[in-house]
């Protein structure tokens, strides 16, 4: 049976390249604009990987991370930022692997490299 | 009010010697601080963000400021940079192996081993009053309230015009 994904990202764009990459490898993929519908997603489905950007409005990824770890889930998480203005990419991306993310993609990053990240998270 | 405003006061102060500790003990092994920090940053990247564009806008630093950091760790023969096969043009930073030898001696790793000694709940609790702290400093340093909620935190995100998604 094929793994099943759960994508939060607000990036319109980003959320397409992502979700077209792992579609195309087989993966049951759910997408998801923001951390709340994310979240409603979750605690609705069952998943063996969430991938979410870190900054977004409403709840970001680090808050999806806080609830997904709160709820006692041992689901793996890939976090994903670019940084900005208010939060760089060094400090959300380190709160995110502290907060329990299992593997960080800085981006931009080439669909290869989220492949092998995707690969290492489900067999951990 | 004025008691929480002391104890955060003394919590700051607390928190800044840490940091400080830290700070100095990374004046060793012939490297600083920020070198260190970009022995860290490349032995974590990907292959795509292992350029001094993407450090700089990594650490939010000025490129000049990442390529002088990136130089003296090429002198210090602990990086190289190697053409990228994807695209012909742009340069690869890599570790050497006496690069990737130096970070098993990285002083951070005091840092790491004292929350280590802390219990599961205790070391869940850092995680997130380290996220949490990192979030509102930047709010304070953008000029915003300093007692916002999380909640309020990711509403001014939104309104932020330099917030990247």
């Amino acid at each position: 049976m094929n793994a099943k994904i759960l994508i939060i990202d607000d990036s319109s764009e980003h959320r397409r390249l992502v979700t077209e990459a792992l579609i195309d490898d087989g993966y049951d993929v759910t997408v998801t604009a923001d951390g709340v519908e994310g979240l409603t997603a979750y605690r609705a489905h069952q998943f063996d990987l969430v991938i979410t950007d870190v900054l977004m409005p409403g709840a970001d990824g680090l808050e999806v991370i806080r609830a997904i770890r709160e709820a006692g889930a041992t689901v793996p998480v890939i976090a994903m930022s670019g940084g900005g203005a208010s939060f760089p990419a060094a400090i959300s991306l380190s709160a995110s692997r502290a907060l329990g993310a299992v593997e960080v993609l800085h981006k931009p990053f080439r669909i290869a490299e989220l492949r092998d990240a995707v690969q290492r998270a489900l067999v951990r | 009010m004025r008691q929480k405003q002391s104890s955060a006061a003394a919590v700051a102060e607390l928190f800044e010697h840490i940091v400080r500790s830290i700070h100095t003990s990374s004046f060793t092994l012939g490297l600083n601080p920020a070198q260190w920090n970009a022995l860290r940053y490349l032995h974590s990247a990907s292959d795509s963000s292992r350029s001094v564009k993407a450090f700089a806008r990594f650490q939010m630093v000025s490129a000049s400021t990442a390529s002088q950091t990136i130089a003296a760790l090429v002198r210090k023969r602990l990086v190289t940079k190697e053409r990228d096969e994807s695209d012909g043009r742009g340069v690869v930073l890599a570790l050497t192996p006496r690069g990737r030898d130096m970070l098993q001696r990285d002083p951070l790793q005091a840092l790491a081993e004292a929350f280590a000694m802390l219990d599961d709940p205790a070391l869940t609790a850092a995680a997130q009053i380290g996220a949490d702290v990192a979030r509102n400093m930047f709010l304070v340093k953008n000029g915003k309230d300093v007692n916002l909620s999380n909640a309020d935190c990711a509403a001014d995100e939104r309104e932020d015009p330099h917030h990247r998604r």
